[in-house]
């Protein structure tokens, strides 16, 4: 037992010295912006996860993947584009408050709409409510109801957000 | 046991040694870390369609847009999506190397106005109506448009009924950086 906390000991070692040794160079560095730019790169890449569900945060971004108009688990019916992306919008509503954030940090959206022509202007009507001032940016692609993934659900949507 | 508790303090000491060099770095900086995070999100420019290319942003009077055109947070700009054709610009659509150029074209009015540049776009992506019929005749513009390295891209195609109104080929977005 002795001879493994040794070992452990020793292999901690070296790790030591080799941060030891980028701290010195860092302060030798003379641009004072190449330390500011290494130590602001913090988390790298971190899951967040919330009640409402999980995303990743890089620096002072955050990622919400794709969240469905439509889960089984959530309601029984699908109910219209507008039910849906209130649904949806909620649920990221939830992600970024629980992360820190919220929606009026939001900067970027990107939607995959089943039947734009028709379903955007109804989309468009909730989805002012929850972004009452300066909204985000916003981009989507139409497509088919059969081509959504699976029945029932008409729109899926991303952000990009900032946190504090 | 003493043996083993003397060997873990040890390891932790230079730690510790290392973690008190850093805030005495951070110190020495001129600007706080904060700075680096101005603006966290300012509305450069309120649309970029066809009917509101004025890019007054506090000229506040127009009902509110669903969507921002610009974005501004940190050194990152974040555009809509920007359509291939407004009908408050030409009276026809035309076919998808007319509509890429017209929306690439704003792209580039909105980016350096924001004082950006395209070669400062880091990732685009495209919805584009029938992409095997169209994507060719898209690259052939598109290209032109970007010196060197060209940033990243994706697109999503659908069919023409599909892109949200009657006549639009191509709605593209992007991030930029800017200085």
């Amino acid at each position: 037992m002795k001879r493994r906390e040794i070992l452990k000991g020793l292999s901690i070692l070296p790790l030591v010295v080799s941060s030891g040794a980028v701290v010195g160079k860092q302060s030798l560095s003379e641009n004072p912006n190449d330390k500011a730019n290494s130590d602001e790169w913090f988390p790298k890449k971190e899951l967040i996860k919330t009640a409402a569900g999980s995303c990743i945060r890089s620096g002072n971004l955050l990622f919400i993947g794709g969240i469905g108009g439509w889960y089984a688990r959530q309601r029984a019916e699908p109910g219209d584009i507008k039910v849906q992306i209130t649904s949806v919008l909620n649920t990221m509503k939830g992600i970024l408050e629980g992360a820190g954030s919220s929606m009026s940090n939001v900067l970027k959206i990107q939607m995959t709409v089943a039947d734009p022509n028709k379903n955007i202007p109804a989309l468009n009507e909730a989805y002012q409510e929850f972004f009452p001032e300066n909204p985000p940016t916003r981009s989507y692609s139409g497509s088919k109801t059969s081509q959504m993934g699976r029945d029932g659900i008409l729109c899926q949507v991303s952000c990009i957000a900032y946190v504090d | 046991m003493n043996r083993r508790n003397v060997l873990k303090s040890l390891s932790i000491l230079p730690l510790a040694g290392a973690v008190a060099v850093i805030p005495k770095d951070g110190q020495a900086q001129e600007k706080p870390k904060r700075q680096q995070w101005t603006p966290k999100k300012q509305v450069i420019r309120k649309s970029n369609s066809g009917g509101n290319t004025n890019p007054t942003v506090t000229g506040a009077t127009k009902p509110a847009s669903v969507l921002s055109g610009c974005i501004r947070s940190g050194h990152l700009l974040f555009l809509s999506g920007i359509g291939g054709w407004y009908a408050e610009r030409r009276a026809e659509p035309g076919d998808i190397k007319v509509q890429i150029h017209s929306a690439l074209t704003t792209m580039k009015e909105v980016l350096e106005e924001a004082g950006s540049s395209m070669a400062n776009v880091l990732k685009v992506h495209m919805t584009v109506a029938e992409p095997n019929q169209n994507i060719a005749a898209l690259n052939e513009a598109y290209r032109g448009f970007f010196p060197d390295p060209a940033p990243v891209r994706s697109y999503t195609g659908c069919g023409v009924d599909q892109m949200g109104r009657d006549g639009i080929l191509v709605q593209i977005d992007c991030i930029a950086y800017v200085d």
